[in-house]
């Protein structure tokens, strides 16, 4: 992952005047946005608050009504969506298929947007080593010949994100990549992505995990970004209990250098109901 | 990965090998038998390679009933046997629907309208008569119902969303269907049904040197065209924003592929019917054998198709004498048994 690291563009992804309807009803609006390289940033906020819808947008899935996404001086909506898909991988909740494919063929996909050229095939003289280095990085060695429907959902998840890394991105998009895993499932999908080193936007649900795998944060809420910034700066009582209406208490960890969250219970019932 | 490749190259060769076979036989059974060492002759020396030299034998009779009467119903089976299967896993790959087959954009029912006014009113159409009427009614039909369609299918952002594709095609068979029933029960010509029947199961028996080249050139163009998509069709395997994320041009790869599957088809159903069965079956035993990736599954589906429609062919011409039988009763009958068997095979995966 040398590549990624020696490529970063100093500013890193800049959002500008974003903007993504439906029938005259606003999901997102970020008027401005920056998100550093080498960095990993946390997306927090409650369901239906944008999370998927930015990461989307910014992903090339959707195309916003207005705005620009910016890697570097790269204008990321201009570009064919082929070269984007060279330069960025999502990994989502969870996505599943009918075929009977083996997990290697399922890393193998990463590489599809190498091959893609004018709608002909390309030769990919890399392929097979950035394929062999994504299954070493997420240690799926053992898995590689198995059907990938036979697998656990958080053995597909690490999958994903083998498929993801054979991109040979330089940015990684997350959407809520560790729901429905154990624990156990979780801590490691996030160290085999800090491990990575690529920059990383991750939608998560668990403030605790934020804490301790992000750098960076962004709060949004309602489809506007409430808050920005390292993590130690972001997270506070206020945020938690303004975001999410629940109570509770954000304190140094005990044991490691970071922050420690605390749920104490739901603040304001209206909120949840509404 | 090396294995699988060396392993899908000799399948290809195989399936290649079963279908040279299989048309070479096809080719000796008639009412005048004749051998496959003097098949191959026939076809060798008509390939020119006499010019180099060889002298295969031939009589002028066996020549003309290899190359003049047999050829072109043989040809153009395996044609539209390749065409409709190749049709079918593309359709079934972009739609990610196992029951897509060809005829999924209304394109049978559509071409049954026109096949249908010219079989049971005895109109002409565009200047031809008989058969070439039909051919043409039942191209200029299947047109007008994609245009239907894709009309009725079409979002407000230009998008093709595969699940209203599907009942759009619905939509518009079911009035195509109520329009032909219509027409066939109104007709006071005692066999209309029988014809219209016989036509709607699909036959190659009708095919000459031309239309058996019309099918050939289309089959091939659609089958070289896919294939050359096979790494975009392979980014569905995970849905549509996945396929989005790798690279693809989704809508514009919809446009293009449900275009041209619908226009293959069309063509096929023109010159032969609206053969059943092939289109929707073969990708599913083909992927069942070697898997879902395009780059093996294409070019096998349409060696596979073409050899399970040359065989049913050669059945629908022989096994009752003096009468056909309709292509698409002989492709069910032949071809269900064996997915039967292939269904049990794979119960453990599913």
């Amino acid at each position: 992952m040398s590549l990624a690291e020696t490529d970063l563009p100093r500013t890193g992804l800049t959002v500008t005047g974003l903007r993504w309807s439906v029938r005259d009803r606003r999901i997102l609006e970020v008027p401005s946005l920056t998100l550093r390289p080498g960095r990993v940033t946390g997306l927090l906020g409650p369901n239906g608050s944008g999370k998927t819808t930015l990461l989307h947008l910014v992903s090339g899935v959707r195309r916003p009504d207005s705005g620009s996404v910016r890697w570097g001086e790269v204008d990321l909506l201009a570009m064919r969506t082929r070269e984007r898909a060279r330069l960025m991988a999502l990994v989502e909740q969870h996505s599943g298929t009918a075929l009977e494919l083996t997990v290697r063929q399922v890393v193998e996909l990463g590489r599809v947007p190498h091959r893609l050229r004018a709608g002909l095939p390309e030769r990919d003289v890399d392929g097979p080593a950035a394929v062999d280095r994504a299954i070493a990085a997420t240690r799926i060695e053992p898995l590689v010949q198995r059907p990938w429907r036979q697998l656990s959902g958080g053995e597909r998840q690490r999958v994903h994100l083998a498929r993801a890394l054979a991109q040979e991105p330089q940015l990684l998009l997350l959407d809520e990549p560790t729901n429905h895993l154990d624990l156990r499932h979780q801590l490691d999908f996030l160290t085999r992505v800090r491990d990575s080193g690529i920059t990383t936007v991750a939608a998560l649900h668990d403030l605790e995990l934020a804490a301790a795998y992000c750098d960076d944060l962004v709060v949004l809420d309602e489809g506007r970004v409430v808050a920005a910034g390292p993590v130690g700066e972001v997270l506070t009582d206020r945020l938690v209990a303004d975001v999410y209406g629940v109570l509770a208490t954000v304190a140094p960890h005990p044991h490691h250098p970071r922050l420690h969250v605390r749920v104490d219970g739901v603040l304001d019932t209206e909120r949840c109901s509404r | 990965m090396r294995r699988a490749g060396a392993r899908s190259a000799i399948g290809l060769v195989l399936a290649f090998a079963v279908l040279a076979v299989s048309m070479a036989v096809a080719l000796g059974i008639g009412s005048v038998s004749i051998s496959v060492p003097d098949v191959a002759g026939v076809v060798l020396r008509r390939l020119g390679l006499e010019s180099l030299g060889l002298d295969f034998g031939v009589t002028r009779l066996e020549d003309r009933i290899v190359w003049q009467l047999r050829m072109p119903r043989v040809l153009g089976a395996a044609s539209v046997g390749a065409a409709l299967a190749v049709c079918g896993a593309v359709l079934q790959s972009l739609t990610r629907n196992d029951l897509a087959d060809p005829y999924l954009l209304g394109i049978s029912g559509g071409a049954a309208v026109g096949a249908v006014t010219v079989l049971v009113l005895g109109v002409s159409f565009a200047g031809y008569v008989g058969s070439a009427a039909v051919a043409f009614a039942a191209f200029a039909g299947a047109m007008v119902a994609l245009i239907l369609v894709l009309a009725l299918a079409v979002g407000s952002r230009g998008e093709l969303p595969p699940a209203r594709l599907v009942l759009a095609g619905v939509a518009v068979g079911q009035v195509a269907g109520a329009y032909t029933s219509l027409l066939v029960m109104l007709s006071d010509q005692h066999d209309a049904a029988r014809r219209v029947l016989a036509w709607t199961l699909g036959s190659v028996a009708g095919m000459r040197w031309n239309s058996a080249l019309a099918v050939t050139v289309v089959a091939l163009i659609g089958a070289v065209l896919f294939i050359a998509l096979a790494d975009h069709l392979d980014a569905f395997a995970f849905g549509e924003t996945s396929a989005r994320s790798l690279g693809v041009n989704v809508v514009r790869l919809r446009w293009l592929l449900f275009t041209i599957t619908a226009l293959v088809t069309a063509i096929l159903v023109a010159y032969a019917g609206a053969v059943g069965f092939v289109g929707l079956i073969v990708p599913h035993m083909v992927r069942s054998i070697v898997g879902p990736r395009h780059r093996v599954l294409l070019p096998l589906s349409a060696l596979v198709g073409a050899v399970l429609l040359v065989w049913a062919d050669l059945g629908a011409r022989t096994l009752v004498d003096g009468q056909e039988i309709p292509l698409g009763v002989v492709t069910a009958a032949v071809g269900a048994p064996f997915f039967a068997y292939l269904l049990r095979r794979h119960r453990e995966a599913r």
